[in-house]
């Protein structure tokens, strides 16, 4: 039921946040829907439900769902958003080419736990072919990054 | 008959060897975007444009058409095997169609997906090549009003797509479309919820949404499960059964007629139709319960109604030279690079370029299930490496997918995100389908509903004094109240449903 | 020891532009492209770039990036390194737009860039009528609309844009009101017309033509001469110079390029362009060729383009913060 509260109380903020921002856009331009009028009318309507599931599960006090999630299943998540975030930042520095590289052998690595041939050796093969099709044949234009100053 | 002539015509002029080229060149292509996730054909034909300068202008527009439909053939494929869409037009397989995955009937899944893919293709061309010029024409009816009831009633199939409580689904579907209303407004010009973020300007695209909300949080969700697994430890059996085929015959008659119409329609994408498709299914259906737990019907309409929706797509350009979304607006830039000026007149002024593409459609799709047949058993052989090499694999294709949709990082970073959120989805049990749902229905009900007060001057008797735009409103309204004038206790109906919730 | 300081003298002089320039180009250049491929921009751009790698005996790669209306494009260009190897290839009202609406933005197109060429009014604007309507000019329409005003429904394009924006410029030129109903584009502006649910359009005349040969729409003005359709009359000749939103397409280097690259680029870019074939071959797709280099001339240009958008409030231009 905790789980429900919270819930509830994410909906119900993010929707009353929502909901002033639509207003501020404007619900009318003359005797048209403006900008915030749709907008508006949604966050309401998942205030609405927001509110009803949560005065429900107050009042019928459902029984915990699922377990909660421990480290060991949040951890790779973790890891692996992580990695992909990093990779969109290093993107236009770094190039494609290098990027890839870098991310697969992350994740290899930290979380497949292969060994370092392993690792290395199916990060090099996917960076050069992925680049290989998507660059030189596809002509992708992915961001050089590190490549643009070699050639 | 005359069109039955021209038709065979276009069939041997696709037929001879440089054409027949292209098109296997266009329909493998097609395929292989339509598997990875993110790619969408809009994004390979943007990236093979620079070919149109030099190539033949036959061939080379038979190579295009033949990614856009044989991108439909391959989307299926990973829903079905790895619960990621390689389109967004392939969301709605993976529901059903993972499910018969899981229960190791992959091969009938995918089977059927590419039969009924073969059926809707096939017979949407036969339906574009008597029927193109009418369709477009009425097709010109469907003004601001009409379109708000069109959408109107297709966000009550919403009803009929979720599995799980209807007021989750609702809340999804309004989170969809409050998402779709990031960026320029399109009716005033104000900036919505963009917060100043530059990329936001142009909203929050559906392909990375897609992509991260089914593609990544599939991966995020796995990550433990299938940790060093093998996915699949046995396949059953490869084809479909004799009473698969049986059930999958009416969904794929009714997938072809519901797409070939839907997709005529201009401005209406792909996706509108599987979900229509699917809906439709299950509201006819016996035993509607058993949707989403592996039901064959659920593969088999999408899958028809997609292909069919994309043949039929091509009318309003090919008839009255309309580009009507992303994709078609690269073909027509493709066909003024070769100086053809589609319009009205151009099945008049060019009628082997026209015929020859029908044409090639056809044989396009021959090649297209001889080719995705045996491809369905190296499919699932590719399923047998670890996931750990697999799963990197996903990510990459589904960031590059993200990126080349507008050539920026921004895409990526939306990616993630609603991977994350994709994954909170699944753990709380939240479905995304609904949210993708308001996601594309959202926006283009607002702007219908907009416009036409602005037609109107702010009266909003127009939606009901116009004849289509008024029987797609009663229409949504009967769909509505249906369920509950189907009971004839009324207050009883409504007392459990409260009392289920 | 020494060898080091060897290294690291060839390393800075390698690195000195004015060295560098001397052969250039030696590498592929970046011609970023705003907009969308397969669009009209993109083409034009596709087609000089071809024939502009020849000239310039190098690799020039059309990379199309789109993202936040072009303004992440000519923020790009604006950061690059200024030697000649990143341009940006773009609709020149699109910055002209971002400059007026917000002129401390990271991309300003008078204080952080530099034209090097431009294509004066590439592609016309047209304002379509049907067939079966009595109003075949704008003294027609202008008179329509004083009878009843408001009562014109015109079908534009999205905010901001040329095709919404002489729709206002012309309201406000001859004190009518019209009725402006935003769409996608001008495809989505051109089928609503068939339907008859709006009076009037406004397309591009590329995507105009074929309907008005097949007699189903008239044109009732353009705001530049439009090669496809030579016999429409413009805004200007029939009364409203003020309507003046041509759209030129421009090749912008980041400002402060040495001069001897800028040169070599300007140079390259009016041989692509005055080659007979390529002319022909940009005419008949429907573009005019009217290339302005001289850089007093592109510098007039570009100050009359912000002067032409000061007209309007960020919010017109669709810039508007929240």
């Amino acid at each position: 039921m905790k789980r429900e509260i919270i819930i509830g109380g994410f909906w119900l903020l993010l929707s009353f946040y929502l909901s002033v921002e639509s207003y501020r856009l404007g619900l009318s331009t003359g005797n048209r829907p403006g900008p915030g009028f749709f907008p508006f009318i949604a966050t309401i309507g998942i205030a609405l439900i927001a509110a009803g599931r949560l005065i429900n599960s107050i009042r019928k006090g459902s029984p915990e769902e699922n377990s909660e999630p421990d480290l060991g299943e949040v951890r790779p998540v973790v890891y692996v958003v992580a990695g992909m975030i990093t990779y969109a930042f290093l993107l236009n520095f770094l190039g494609f080419l290098f990027c890839t590289f870098l991310l697969v052998a992350f994740y290899l690595k930290v979380i497949a736990a292969r060994n370092w041939l392993v690792t290395l050796s199916f990060a090099a093969a996917v960076a050069l072919t992925s680049h290989l099709f998507f660059d030189v044949l596809l002509k992708a234009e992915l961001p050089r990054g590190l490549l643009g100053w070699l050639i | 008959m005359d069109t039955l002539h021209l038709l065979a015509q276009g069939i041997l002029t696709a037929a001879s060897p440089l054409n027949l080229l292209y098109g296997f060149l266009g329909v493998l292509l097609g395929t292989l975007v339509g598997v990875l996730p993110g790619l969408g054909p809009a994004g390979a034909i943007a990236l093979l444009l620079p070919l149109a300068l030099h190539a033949p202008p036959l061939a080379y527009l038979i190579m295009l058409f033949g990614i856009t439909y044989g991108a439909q053939y391959g989307g299926s494929t990973t829903s079905i095997l790895v619960n990621i869409p390689g389109e967004a037009s392939s969301v709605i397989t993976c529901i059903d169609g993972h499910a018969m995955a899981r229960q190791g009937r992959a091969g009938p899944a995918l089977g059927i997906a590419a039969f009924g893919s073969f059926i809707g293709g096939t017979l949407a061309i036969f339906g574009v090549a008597y029927l193109a010029p009418a369709l477009a024409e009425f097709g010109l009816h469907f003004g601001p009003p009409e379109y708000a009831g069109l959408m109107l009633f297709g966000l009550t199939a919403l009803v009929y797509l979720a599995h799980g409580p209807m007021d989750k689904a609702l809340l999804m579907a309004l989170f969809g479309s409050l998402l779709a209303s990031v960026g320029l407004d399109p009716v005033t010009g104000q900036q919505r919820f963009t917060f100043d973020i530059l990329v936001l300007r142009d909203g929050v695209g559906l392909t990375p949404v897609v992509i991260g909300l089914f593609g990544v949080s599939e991966v995020l969700v796995n990550l433990r499960a299938r940790a060093g697994e093998v996915f699949q430890k046995t396949i059953e059996r490869l084809l479909p059964t004799l009473q698969d085929w049986k059930d999958s015959a009416l969904p794929i008659t009714r997938g072809t007629i519901l797409g070939f119409f839907l997709g005529a329609i201009p401005g209406l994408n792909v996706v509108v139709a599987t979900f229509a498709a699917y809906a439709v299914e299950k509201k006819i259906s016996r035993h509607p319960e058993r949707f989403g737990r592996g039901a064959i019907e659920g593969v088999a309409a999408p899958e028809t109604a997609n292909n069919a929706a994309s043949c039929s797509g091509w009318i309003p350009l090919l008839s009255l030279g309309l580009p009507t979304g992303s994709v078609t607006s690269l073909i027509f830039g493709a066909l003024l690079i070769h100086g053809l000026a589609p319009g009205p007149l151009f099945i008049k002024n060019s009628p082997e370029i026209f015929w020859g593409v029908l044409g090639s459609m056809i044989i396009g799709n021959v090649l297209l299930i001889i080719l995705n047949l045996p491809l369905i058993g190296l499919w699932i052989k590719v399923l047998r490496v670890p996931y750990f090499f697999l799963f990197p694999l996903i990510l990459l294709f589904g960031i590059i997918g993200a990126y080349t949709t507008s050539g920026n990082t921004g895409d990526v970073v939306i990616m993630i995100i609603f991977g994350v959120v994709g994954y909170l989805m699944k753990r709380f049990a939240y479905e995304p389908t609904p949210m993708v749902l308001g996601l594309v229905i959202g926006p283009l009900l607002e702007t219908a509903i907009r416009r036409s007060m602005i037609m109107s001057k702010g009266h909003i008797g127009i939606f009901f004094q116009r004849p289509i735009a008024a029987f797609f409103m009663g229409a949504a309204l009967l769909m509505l109240l249906s369920p509950l004038l189907a009971r004839r206790r009324l207050g009883h109906e409504i007392i459990e449903k409260l009392g289920e919730q | 020891m020494k060898f080091k300081l060897i290294v690291v003298a060839l390393a800075v002089f390698g690195w000195s532009p004015a060295l560098r320039g001397q052969n250039f180009p030696n590498r592929p250049i970046e011609l970023v492209v705003s907009s969308s491929p397969g669009g009209g921009v993109d083409l034009v751009f596709r087609l000089i770039a071809e024939d502009l790698a020849k000239n310039l005996k190098t690799q020039v790669n059309v990379a199309n990036q789109t993202a936040g209306a072009g303004a992440i494009a000519a923020e790009k260009v604006a950061a690059a390194r200024k030697d000649g190897y990143t341009l940006l290839g773009s609709l020149l009202g699109q910055v002209a737009t971002m400059t007026v609406a917000n002129p401390k933005a990271p991309a300003n197109l008078v204080r952080d860039f530099q034209p090097l060429a431009i294509l004066y009014g590439y592609a016309a604007v047209i304002m379509l009528g049907r067939a079966d309507s009595e109003i075949k000019t704008i003294k027609d329409l202008v008179a329509q609309a004083q009878k009843k005003p408001g009562d014109l429904i015109v079908g534009v394009g999205p905010p901001g844009t040329s095709l919404t924006l002489e729709v206002e410029l012309l309201k406000r030129a001859a004190k009518i009101d019209l009725t402006s109903l935003p769409f996608a584009g001008s495809a989505q502006a051109i089928t609503n017309l068939l339907g008859g649910h709006v009076n009037f359009a406004m397309a591009s005349d590329v995507a105009a033509q074929p309907h008005i040969k097949a007699g189903k729409l008239i044109g009732i003005a353009v705001d530049v001469e439009s090669a496809v359709l030579p016999d429409v009359p413009t805004f200007a000749k029939q009364g409203y110079p003020q309507v003046n939103l041509l759209a030129s397409v421009a090749f912008l280097a980041p400002k402060g390029l040495p001069d001897a690259i800028a040169k070599i680029l300007v140079e390259a870019i009016r041989k692509t362009v005055q080659e007979p074939k390529l002319r022909e071959n940009l005419k008949s797709r429907g573009y005019n060729v009217d290339l302005r280099t001289a850089a007093t001339d592109v510098d007039k240009l570009v100050k009359e383009e912000i002067d032409k958008y000061l007209r309007f409030t960020p919010e017109d231009l669709g810039w508007k913060t929240q």
